[in-house]
């Protein structure tokens, strides 16, 4: 079964974590942007040719993350769902997630969410400027400016102030 | 610019532990998805392929003033539902009945007499829009729906299909099909928004000869403009009252029914 999605599979190796990461930079919990990365993903596999024919797949695969990021606002029941069976194994301590998540959302709780959005696509996940406009659906000049007004606020923001002088709290 | 992000945002981005990608849990829901795609597709081809393959016969019982009722055209659970002269297969399910420009919760079939986003609940704020499944009617010269979307075109059971790409907006996907000056709007989630709108687009034809779509009357519309407007689709017409200056409240059977030519219509109307 692998084999016959080997393209979908090193896709989704490959780019698992920055949408997780991505998922949690924009306002979820770690459990939360899991559950978005996984149906972001689905989506990928159900439409993976339509993926593979896209002009600029990365940018086609996080305006997918985006737009499942929406829809998860509007539909707070789709945010857990029932399974079969419980897992078995350790969790490990979840307080440690929760820490991280936390101090990244008081770190860009400055942000509006579109300026925090456009920041996230284009600094840390990397997408260029082409490519971030195309996932939040919007000009390469109004990512242009988003991103500037973010990083200036992000500059002059005291939590952040406080991470790189002692850490996280 | 780059190198004007904190570096402690970037500390906080590797902090981050995704954990590992549920590859399997993955790979299962996405062929648990598929399949009850392929179970619309096939309960959709279910009602379309007898449908073409029996126009033929269809045409000659209307001939023959034989021709049934329009639910006997309905096959499990899908539903005929017509406007102008275009009929098209929905899902039963869809055919809600929602009150007009009421923000609908479950899937709906939507008419319009004129501009097909005229509705006020429907065209404020687009995240506040009715984030369900849903095919739109309305009258494609009326309409503000724009054609100069529609690059392809097809031959579609002697009916001439217009209709643009699939476009996806949050996670609803919808395109615009245009026949014999119809606008329809099919909305779909998403994960089965390929196979769900390709089908029914695919089952758009010409209404049978001698039957004709009960047309959409907006409530709150005169009943002598409503009683006009089925006897030009060739209804008969009775109303719950007499009195001809009031407004149509609702009618019986309701829009987009296909029925034989001549069959009785009944308007609800309100008092004087």
């Amino acid at each position: 079964l692998l084999d016959q999605h080997g393209d979908f599979v090193d896709y989704a190796s490959a780019r698992w974590a920055d949408l997780v990461r991505s998922a949690v930079f924009m306002g979820c919990s770690l459990h939360q942007a899991q559950d978005l990365a996984q149906s972001t993903l689905l989506r990928c596999y159900l439409s993976w040719p339509k993926v593979v024919r896209a002009d600029d797949r990365d940018a086609y695969v996080f305006k997918i993350l985006v737009n499942c990021l929406r829809d998860s606002y509007r539909r707070p029941s789709s945010r857990e769902m029932p399974v079969a069976e419980l897992p078995d194994h350790s969790v490990g301590d979840p307080t440690e997630h929760v820490d991280v998540a936390d101090s990244v959302h008081r770190a860009l709780g400055s942000l509006s969410a579109a300026n925090r959005d456009a920041v996230v696509l284009r600094h840390l996940v990397g997408l260029t400027e082409q490519q971030t406009a195309l996932a939040l659906g919007v000009a390469v000049g109004t990512v242009k400016s988003r991103t500037a007004r973010a990083l200036a606020q992000l500059l002059v923001d005291s939590h952040l102030s406080d991470f790189a002088e002692g850490g996280r709290p | 610019m780059t190198d004007q992000l904190p570096s402690s945002l970037l500390d906080l981005w590797r902090d981050v532990d995704a954990g590992f990608l549920p590859i399997d849990d993955l790979l299962r829901q996405g062929r648990r998805v598929r399949a009850r795609r392929r179970r619309i597709v096939l309960a959709v081809a279910a009602t379309v392929i007898p449908v073409a393959i029996g126009t033929g016969v269809v045409v000659q019982q209307l001939s023959r003033d034989q021709a049934p009722p329009a639910t006997d055209m309905t096959h499990g659970p899908t539903r005929q539902v017509g406007f102008g002269a275009v009929v098209v297969s929905v899902p039963d399910e869809w055919v809600t009945r929602q009150p007009v420009c009421q923000t609908p919760t479950e899937p709906y079939v939507f008419f319009t007499s004129t501009a097909i986003y005229n509705c006020p609940n429907l065209q404020t704020d687009p995240t506040d829009s009715p984030q369900v499944p849903s095919i739109q009617f309305g009258s494609l010269v009326d309409s503000n729906a724009d054609t100069t979307t529609l690059r392809h075109q097809s031959d579609q059971f002697g009916l001439i299909i217009k209709h643009s790409d699939l476009e996806c907006r949050d996670w609803l996907c919808q395109e615009l099909f245009a026949a014999d000056g119809v606008a329809i709007i099919i909305r779909a989630p998403q994960t089965e928004a390929d196979e769900l709108i390709q089908s029914i687009g695919e089952s758009i034809r010409p209404i049978a000869e001698g039957h004709a779509a009960v047309p959409f009357i907006e409530p709150g519309t005169p009943v002598r403009e409503g009683r006009k407007a089925l006897l030009s689709a060739g209804f008969e017409v009775t109303t719950t009252r007499g009195a001809s200056t009031s407004l149509v409240l609702a009618m019986h059977p309701d829009a987009g029914t296909i029925l034989e030519e001549g069959t009785t219509v009944t308007l609800e109307i309100s008092l004087d």
